[in-house]
C-alpha cells in the first residue's frame, strides 16, 4: 500500500509524456492555417483613401456563445479580469414579439474618436491607412478621461498598470493577414472585418441614430435603422462609430428598445469612488476661484480692502493649489502629469490643466503683490492688487469654464451644458463667498454668507426643480401614449437619470439641502442678534452687489432692530467678528461644503447605463 | 518637437501586449509562446471538442481549439477556453479530510484515509449486509475510471447498488434507444447537422447548451428548415424557421399528432417500414384513435400549424430529429424520445446522411458511462443477468465469475429511498454534487446527513455535497489525468495530464487502485495498471458488441485519427485502414434487435402530476441559464471571466402579462414558492416564457429546492421541468 501510494503520487506529478504527443500534429493531419479558414472574413484589399477597417456583426448568426470575449482575452494576453469585448442580451417583453438578441461589441474604431479627442497626453492615434484607433500604452498616464469621452465606454482602466487599454482590432494580426482573435473564435462566423467608406459612415450618421442598429450598410434591406437598440446609447453623430450590425429582424426594434431597458436593471458599477479626487479637486478649485471673486469685488468696493482681506487671497491661492494637486490622485501614473498639456488642440482636459497651471502662479503673484508695503513699486499698491486680483479672477473663470467643458464635451445627456454650468457656477459663488465670509468683517460676513447660501440654495433648488419638471413631463408623455422611437429613447434616458437621482443618493442630497436651509435660518438669527455697524464699506457693497430682495430684508429688519440692541453692539468691536458669528460662518461653510460635495458626487454617479446593449441575463 | 520629445511609444507597457510570430499558432503574446503542445478532449459537455494545450516547458500557458479535429473545427465555447483556469482555485481539495468529533473537516494522510474508508464501509457491510453501501458516480470522469470504479465496487467490494449522475441527463435516451433499436446507440454523426434539409429540435437549445454544435447547423449549405419544439422562445427558437411554442409537457401528444397527420397524408416510407421496422400496424392503429382537436387544445399548437409542420417534414428528403433535456428530463421522456424515433422511422429518415433520431448528450462522458461504468449494465453494455455475459467479462478481467453480481443495481432515486428507509447506510459519491443538483435537493441533503458514513471524492472541497462528507478524498481534475471520453456522436477521444494536481490530490483512477489494495481485493485488479491498460480491457469487453472498439489500437491511434467513433472492429481496421472521420449507424437498415428491426413504441399521453392550481398558479420550468455556466457551477464559478459573463444573481423569468397581474417590474425581488420550499430571486420580465410559466436556471443552488421529485417510470430519470409554484413580490411576504 505504501509503495503503491508512493508510486501513484510520483505518477501524478509527471505530465503525460510531451514528446510522445507533442509531435503528432506535425505529421498526419495538418493544421489549417488561420489565413485559409478566415480569408472570407477579412477584407480582400487594403483600405483606399477615405476607407477604413470596421467590424461587421451578423446579429442573426450570433447565438450569444461569448467565445469572442474569452478568445480576445486569452489570445491577447489581457489582465485577469480585463475583457475588450462584451456580449449583451436584449430581451423583448411584448407578448406578440418574444425575442432574444445577443449583441457583441468591442471598440467601434470611430471615424472621429472621442477617446482620441479627449486624451490630454496624445496617447491615441488613428492609423491613417487602416483607421484603427490605437491606444499607446506607454504614453498613457491613466487619467481615464477617454473612458468618459468614449460614448461606448470602450477603454478600460487597469489599476495594476495605472493605464487604460482597449481593443486595437488585433492590428498586429491584420498586418500579417491573420484574423483578429474574436473573428477567428466565433463558431458562427458572425464577426468579420470589412472596409467601410468614412463618407458613408458620416453621412448615414447625420441623422439621429445610434448603435448598434443603423442604416449604415448599402440599402440592401438587411440592416436596422435608424433607431438604436439601446435607448441610453449616445447618438452616432458624436463620434461616427464604424461597426455595422446586420439583421433581418427589423420589425422588432421598438419593442426591443423598451424591453432592453427594462431588463437592464443591474447597471455595471460606476466606480464613483474613483471620482472622489475629482470631486475634491473641482470643489476646491471652484472655491478658490470664488474666493478670488469675492476678494476682487470687495477690493473694488472697499477703500481699505487690503487690510480687510489680508488672509483671504492666501486662503484662495492655497485652496486652489491644493485642489489642483488633488487631481493627481486620480491619475494612474501621476509622475507623468507634466504631459497633460500635450492634447491642448482637442482636449478640454489639457486646456484645463494649462488654465489652472497659469492660475496657480498668477494667484500666488497676486498675493505677493498685495503683501507689498505701499509705495514699494511704481503703482499704488491697492490699485495694483485690485488689478491683479481681477486678472486672477479672469484666469480662474476660464479655468472653471474648461473644467465644465471637460464634462459637457462628453455629450452625456446628464452632463449637458446648462446643468453642468449651473452646478459648477453655484459652487464657485457659494463656496467662494462662504470662504470669504469667514475672513471678512462682521458686516461683509453677513452679506457674503447670504450670497453663499442663497446661491447654493438657488442652484440646488433649480437642480431639483429641473428633475421634478422632467419627471412630470415624462409621465405626461407616457400617459399620453406617445411612443415614437426617439421619445421612447429620451424617456428611457430620463428614467435612468431620475431613478438614480430620486433614489438613495437624492435622499442624501435632500438632507444636505435641508442642512443648507437650516444654515440660512441660522444666518437670519445672526442677523437679528447682531445688528450691523454703519460702516461705509457695507453701504457700498450693498449698493454694488444688489443682492436679491429677500436676502436684503433680513438685513433691513436687522437694521431696524439695531436701536434696541445698542448695548449689545457696544460690546462688539465693529470690524472684528465675534465668536458666535465665526462659528456660525463655519457651520454654514460646513453645510455648504457637504451640500456641494453631495451634489458633485451625484453629478458623477448619474451616468445612465447601459451604454451598449446588455441586460441582466 | 516637444510633443515628439514627450511621446513614448514602444516601451515596456506596449511590449506587454506585443504579439510575436509563432508560425503555426499565429501571433501570440510573449508569455504564451508554446514550447510544446498536447491535445485533449474538453471536459465539460458532450460535444467533445478537442483543445490544444500549449506548454512552456512543463507549465501550461494557453489553450486553443484544435483546428483539425472533426468535431469542433478550431472553435470552442467559453467553458472550454477557460478549462485550465478553473483548475487553479483555493477551493481545490489538496488533502484527504476527515470529519472530527466537532463536525470539522481536518486533513489526514492518504494511508489513514484509505484505511478509514475500508474500515468504515466494511463494518457497515458486516452489520447491514453488502448492499448497505452504495456509490453515486459521474459523467465527468474518463471511461477508464468509471470502468475501474464499477468493477472495483461491484466485483471487488461487493457493492450491489451504484448509479451515476448520467441518470439525471441521459437515462431516458438510453432506455428509448435500447427498446427501439435494441442497443443504446445514438445513430448520428455531427456531419448530419450539415447534411439535413430539415432539422427538428425538440426540447433542445443547442445555441446555449451546445454552442459548438450550432456552428455545424449554420454551416449547413442546404438552407435547411429548422423546426424548434420548445415552450420557451430560446436562442435556438429565435433562429428557427418555425417555432412550435407548445404548452409545457405536451410534446408527446404533439409528436403523435404529427405522426397521425403523416399517416393520413400517406407520407410514410412504406418500404423502409416494411424492411426495417416492426410494430407499425399497432402504432398506426393507436394514431387512428387520436383526435386533432384534442391535440390542438392540449398542445396549444393550432391544427393549421400542425399540418404545415407535418408537410415540411413530409417534403424533406433528409430530415433529422434532435432532442436534449426538454425530452429526457420528463416524466414520460422515454415515450417522447420514442415518439421522435417513430417519426424518423416512419419517414425513413434513418441511416442516411442528414437524417436520424438523435439524442444530444449532456456531459462530456455520459456516453462512456452508458457503456462501461458497470452501473445500469455489465461492463461493455452486457447483462448482469446473463451467465455467458458474466463469464465473458470475468475472463477478460481475470476475476472469479462468482464475484460478478447477478442482478441489476438500484437506480439513483431508489438508492436515495434506500437511505431514507435505512437499508443503505454508507455512500460513496464521486465527482458529482447531488446536494445541489438532485431533484428536490433539500431532501437529498437531508438524506446524506442521515448516512452512517459519507465519502465524497471531488476536485473541490467546497461543493454543497463535499462539505457534508465524513471523508473527503481529493481528486485530480480534467487536465491532471489521462483517459478517454466518448462524445454524443460516439467518438472516443483522449485526455492528457498537462498540469500537476495541487497538494496530494490523486487521479480517481489512482484512488480506486489504492482502495482495491487496501480493501483486500487488489489481486483482482492487477491488470488495471494504468488508464491505457484499462482501455485495453474495455476493448476486449466490447468485442462482438454493437459498440465493438477492438479496431482501435491505443491512445496514439485515437489521437492520430482525430478520435474514433464506435463501432470500429478489428476487421474494420484490417480491411479499411483508419476510419472515416464521420460515420453513422444503420446505413444498411439493420438494427440491433434479434430480428434486425427497429420497434415502434408508444403509450397514452398522461398529464403532469402537479398541475398549476389556485394556490400555485404558475408552472416552473428549469434549464440551462447561460453558455458560461456548467451545471452546479463548481468549476465555472472559479473563472472570473466566466463569472463575469454569467448572470450576476439568481433570477426568475416571467411573462409580462403575469408580471403585470402581480404589479411586478423587472428587477423586483420576488419569492417563488412550491409545495417543497420557497426561494428569493430577482424577476426578469420577458416574453420568452409563455403566460402561466416561469423559468429559473438550474445553476442556482436554490432552484432544486422547488422541484418535484417525480421520474419517468422506464428510465427513472427525474422530471425537472414541471412543478407548480406561486410567485409574489418579496416585500409583500410577511
Amino acid at each position: 500500500m505504501t509503495s503503491l501510494l508512493a508510486e501513484l503520487m510520483k505518477e501524478q506529478s509527471t505530465l503525460t509524456a510531451v514528446e510522445k504527443f507533442s509531435a503528432w500534429h506535425k505529421e498526419g493531419i495538418s493544421e489549417a492555417g488561420p489565413n485559409e479558414v478566415y480569408r472570407a472574413l477579412l477584407p480582400s484589399s487594403q483600405p483606399t483613401s477615405g476607407q477604413q477597417y470596421a467590424f461587421e456583426v451578423d446579429l442573426d448568426a450570433c447565438s450569444g456563445c461569448k467565445s469572442c470575449v474569452i478568445a480576445c482575452h486569452n489570445r491577447n494576453g489581457l489582465a485577469e479580469d480585463e475583457t475588450w469585448r462584451k456580449v449583451g442580451l436584449v430581451t423583448g417583453n411584448s407578448s406578440k414579439l418574444p425575442i432574444l438578441q445577443h449583441v457583441t461589441t468591442a471598440c467601434h474604431h470611430c471615424v472621429d474618436p472621442g477617446c482620441m479627442k479627449g486624451c490630454p497626453v496624445q496617447a491615441y492615434e488613428k492609423d491613417p491607412v487602416t483607421g484603427i484607433v490605437r491606444h499607446l500604452d506607454d504614453q498613457c498616464f491613466g487619467c481615464q478621461y477617454c473612458i468618459m469621452m468614449c460614448p461606448y465606454e470602450v477603454p478600460q482602466y487597469q489599476p495594476e498598470l495605472g493605464i487604460v487599454r482597449k481593443c486595437d482590432m488585433c492590428r498586429q494580426r491584420l498586418e500579417v493577414g491573420e484574423a483578429p482573435a474574436c473573428v477567428a473564435a466565433c463558431p458562427n462566423r458572425a464577426i468579420r472585418i470589412v472596409l467601410t467608406s468614412n463618407q458613408s459612415t458620416i453621412k448615414t450618421l447625420a441623422v439621429d441614430v445610434s448603435l448598434p442598429f443603423k442604416g449604415a450598410l448599402e440599402n440592401d434591406g438587411t440592416t436596422m435603422g435608424p433607431q438604436g437598440l439601446v435607448d441610453t446609447a449616445p447618438l452616432d453623430s458624436h463620434t461616427s462609430p464604424t461597426t455595422r450590425y446586420r439583421t433581418k429582424h427589423n420589425a422588432y426594434r421598438d419593442e426591443m428598445i423598451l424591453a432592453s431597458f427594462e431588463n437592464s436593471f443591474a447597471p455595471s458599477s460606476n466606480h464613483v469612488s474613483h471620482y472622489y479626487p475629482l470631486v475634491a479637486m473641482l470643489l476646491l478649485t471652484q472655491a478658490s476661484v470664488g474666493t478670488w471673486i469675492f476678494v476682487a469685488v470687495s477690493r473694488l468696493l472697499s477703500a481699505d480692502g487690503s487690510s480687510l482681506f489680508a488672509w483671504l487671497p492666501i486662503v484662495g491661492t492655497v485652496t486652489g493649489v491644493v485642489g489642483v494637486h488633488l487631481a493627481l490622485l486620480h491619475l494612474g501614473r501621476p509622475t507623468m502629469a507634466y504631459k497633460a498639456f500635450l492634447g491642448w488642440r482637442t482636449s478640454w482636459l489639457s486646456r484645463e490643466a494649462i488654465a489652472f497651471g497659469v492660475f496657480m502662479p498668477v494667484s500666488a503673484l497676486a498675493v505677493y503683490l498685495s503683501s507689498l508695503p505701499s509705495g514699494a513699486v511704481l503703482l499704488e499698491t491697492p490699485l495694483l492688487a485690485t488689478t491683479a486680483s481681477w486678472i486672477v479672477v479672469l484666469i480662474g473663470i476660464m479655468s472653471v469654464f474648461c473644467s465644465a467643458m471637460i464634462y459637457i464635451a462628453t455629450k452625456r445627456c446628464v452632463w449637458n451644458g446648462v446643468r453642468t454650468q449651473l452646478e459648477f457656477g453655484s459652487s464657485v459663488i457659494g463656496l467662494g463667498f462662504a470662504f470669504g465670509s469667514l475672513f471678512a468683517s462682521s458686516q461683509v460676513q453677513l452679506l457674503a454668507s447670504s450670497v453663499a447660501v442663497g446661491t447654493s440654495i438657488v442652484g440646488l433648488l433649480a437642480y431639483s426643480l429641473y428633475i421634478k419638471l422632467t419627471d412630470s413631463m415624462r409621465r405626461d408623455r407616457l400617459n399620453g401614449g406617445s411612443t415614437s422611437p426617439v421619445q421612447i429613447r429620451s424617456d428611457a434616458v430620463e428614467k435612468a437619470y431620475l431613478d438614480s437621482l430620486l433614489g438613495n443618493q437624492f435622499r442624501v442630497a435632500q438632507r444636505f439641502l435641508y442642512g443648507g436651509i437650516i444654515g440660512a435660518t441660522l444666518l437670519l438669527g445672526v442677523a437679528c442678534t447682531f445688528p450691523l455697524s454703519q460702516s461705509p464699506a457695507w453701504d457700498r457693497i450693498v449698493l454694488a452687489a444688489q443682492p436679491p430682495v429677500e436676502l436684503v430684508e433680513p438685513s433691513a429688519s436687522a437694521q431696524a432692530e439695531s436701536a434696541t440692541s445698542l448695548a449689545h453692539q457696544e460690546r462688539l468691536e465693529s470690524d472684528h467678528p465675534g465668536f458666535a458669528q465665526v462659528s456660525t460662518c463655519i457651520a454654514i461653510l460646513f453645510c455648504l461644503t457637504v451640500a456641494h460635495s453631495a451634489s458633485r458626487v451625484i453629478f458623477f454617479a448619474n451616468v445612465p447605463h447601459p451604454k451598449m446593449p446588455g441586460s441582466y441575463l | 518637437m516637444i510633443t515628439s520629445f514627450l511621446a513614448k511609444r514602444e516601451e515596456q507597457l506596449t511590449e506587454k501586449l506585443a504579439l510575436h510570430q509563432t508560425g503555426e499558432w499565429g501571433l501570440l503574446p510573449a508569455n504564451k509562446i508554446p514550447t510544446s503542445t498536447m491535445k485533449s478532449v474538453c471536459g465539460f459537455c458532450s460535444t467533445g471538442c478537442n483543445l490544444t494545450i500549449h506548454l512552456q516547458g512543463e507549465r501550461v500557458v494557453h489553450l486553443t481549439p484544435t483546428p483539425s479535429y472533426p468535431v469542433n473545427q478550431g472553435k470552442a465555447c467559453p467553458k472550454g477556453l477557460e478549462a485550465l483556469r478553473v483548475l487553479q482555485s483555493d477551493d481545490r481539495a489538496t488533502h484527504p479530510l476527515v470529519k472530527n468529533g466537532r463536525g470539522e473537516q481536518v486533513p489526514i494522510g492518504w494511508e489513514e484515509a484509505i484505511q478509514l474508508f475500508c474500515n468504515r464501509f466494511q463494518s457497515i457491510q458486516r452489520e447491514h449486509g453488502k448492499s448497505s453501501v452504495a456509490f453515486l458516480s459521474s459523467g465527468q470522469i474518463p471511461t477508464e475510471e468509471m470502468a475501474l470504479l464499477g468493477c472495483l465496487a461491484k466485483m471487488g467490494m461487493g457493492i450491489l447498488h451504484g448509479d451515476g449522475n448520467t441518470r439525471q441527463c441521459m437515462a431516458t435516451s438510453v432506455v428509448a434507444y435500447k427498446e427501439s433499436f435494441g442497443f443504446d446507440a445514438p445513430p448520428y454523426t455531427y456531419a448530419d447537422f450539415e447534411e439535413s434539409d430539415l432539422l427538428v429540435f425538440v426540447g433542445a437549445n443547442p445555441c446555449v447548451a451546445h454552442p459548438i454544435l450550432w456552428q455545424r447547423v449554420l454551416n449547413n449549405p442546404h438552407r435547411p428548415e429548422i423546426l424548434v419544439v420548445d415552450p420557451r422562445t430560446t436562442e435556438t427558437a429565435m433562429s428557427a424557421t418555425e417555432h412550435l411554442a407548445l404548452k409545457p409537457k405536451s410534446d408527446l401528444l404533439l409528436l403523435y399528432g404529427i405522426a397521425a397527420i403523416l399517416l393520413c397524408r400517406d407520407a410514410v416510407d412504406t418500404e423502409f417500414i416494411e424492411k426495417s421496422t416492426e410494430g407499425f400496424a399497432e402504432f398506426a392503429r393507436f394514431l387512428g384513435t387520436l383526435r386533432l382537436e384534442v391535440i390542438e387544445e392540449t398542445t396549444g399548437i393550432s391544427i393549421d400549424q400542425l399540418h404545415r409542420v407535418t408537410c415540411k417534414i413530409a417534403a424533406a428528403k433528409r430530415a433529422s430529429f434532435w432532442w436534449t433535456m426538454g425530452v429526457n428530463q420528463s416524466y414520460q421522456g422515454v415515450r417522447t424520445a420514442q415518439a421522435i424515433i417513430n417519426l424518423a422511422l416512419m419517414t425513413g429518415n434513418m441511416g442516411r446522411p442528414g437524417t436520424g433520431a438523435n439524442s444530444i448528450t449532456g456531459q462530456c462522458n455520459a456516453m462512456g458511462s452508458r457503456l462501461f461504468s458497470n452501473t445500469t449494465n455489465l461492463f461493455g453494455h452486457h447483462d448482469f443477468g446473463k451467465k455467458e455475459h458474466r463469464e465473458k467479462i470475468a475472463t477478460i478481467l481475470g476475476m472469479p465469475v462468482e464475484k460478478i453480481p447477478t442482478e441489476n443495481s438500484l437506480a439513483y432515486d431508489q438508492i436515495l429511498t434506500g437511505i431514507e428507509e435505512g437499508t443503505i447506510r454508507g455512500l460513496w459519491i464521486i465527482a458529482t454534487n447531488p446536494s445541489h443538483s438532485w431533484i428536490q435537493s433539500d431532501r437529498a441533503k437531508r438524506l446524506f446527513a442521515k448516512l452512517d458514513f459519507l465519502v465524497v471524492q471531488d476536485m473541490y472541497h467546497g461543493t454543497e455535497t463535499a462539505i457534508q462528507a465524513d471523508l473527503l478524498l481529493p481528486a485530480a481534475a480534467w487536465g491532471e489525468k489521462e483517459g478517454t471520453f466518448i462524445n454524443s456522436e460516439r467518438r472516443i477521444g483522449t485526455i492528457k495530464r498537462v498540469a500537476r494536481a495541487p497538494g496530494e490530490a490523486l487521479a480517481d483512477f489512482s484512488i480506486f487502485r489504492l482502495i482495491a489494495e487496501s480493501w483486500g481485493c487488489g489481486e483482482y485488479f492487477r491488470r488495471w495498471t494504468s488508464p491505457e491498460a484499462a482501455f485495453q480491457l474495455m476493448k476486449e469487453a466490447s468485442r462482438g458488441q454493437p459498440c465493438d472498439i477492438t479496431g482501435i489500437e491505443d491512445y496514439d491511434h485515437l489521437d492520430q485519427c482525430g478520435g474514433i467513433q464506435w463501432p470500429w472492429t478489428e476487421s474494420d481496421q484490417r480491411t479499411n485502414g483508419n476510419p472515416d472521420p464521420e460515420r453513422r449507424l444503420f446505413e444498411e437498415g439493420r438494427f440491433y434487435h434479434p430480428s434486425g428491426k427497429a420497434k415502434f413504441l408508444f403509450a397514452e399521453n398522461t398529464s403532469m402530476p402537479e398541475l398549476p392550481c389556485i394556490d400555485y398558479p404558475l408552472l416552473l420550468l428549469t434549464g440551462r441559464g447561460s453558455v458560461c455556466q456548467w451545471h452546479t457551477e463548481t468549476r465555472t464559478k472559479k473563472s472570473s471571466l466566466l463569472r463575469g459573463l454569467s448572470p450576476k444573481e439568481p433570477f426568475v423569468e416571467m411573462n409580462p402579462e403575469d408580471a403585470r397581474r402581480r404589479s411586478l417590474v423587472a428587477g423586483d425581488q420576488v419569492l417563488v414558492t412550491s409545495r417543497r420550499g420557497s426561494i428569493r430571486l430577482r424577476c426578469v420580465v420577458s416574453a420568452n416564457v409563455q403566460p402561466g410559466c416561469v423559468f429559473i436556471p438550474m445553476h442556482d443552488v436554490q432552484t432544486n429546492v422547488l422541484t418535484l421529485d417525480h421520474i419517468d417510470p422506464y428510465s427513472r430519470q427525474p422530471s425537472y421541468k414541471d412543478c407548480a409554484v406561486q410567485l409574489i413580490k418579496a416585500e409583500n411576504a410577511e
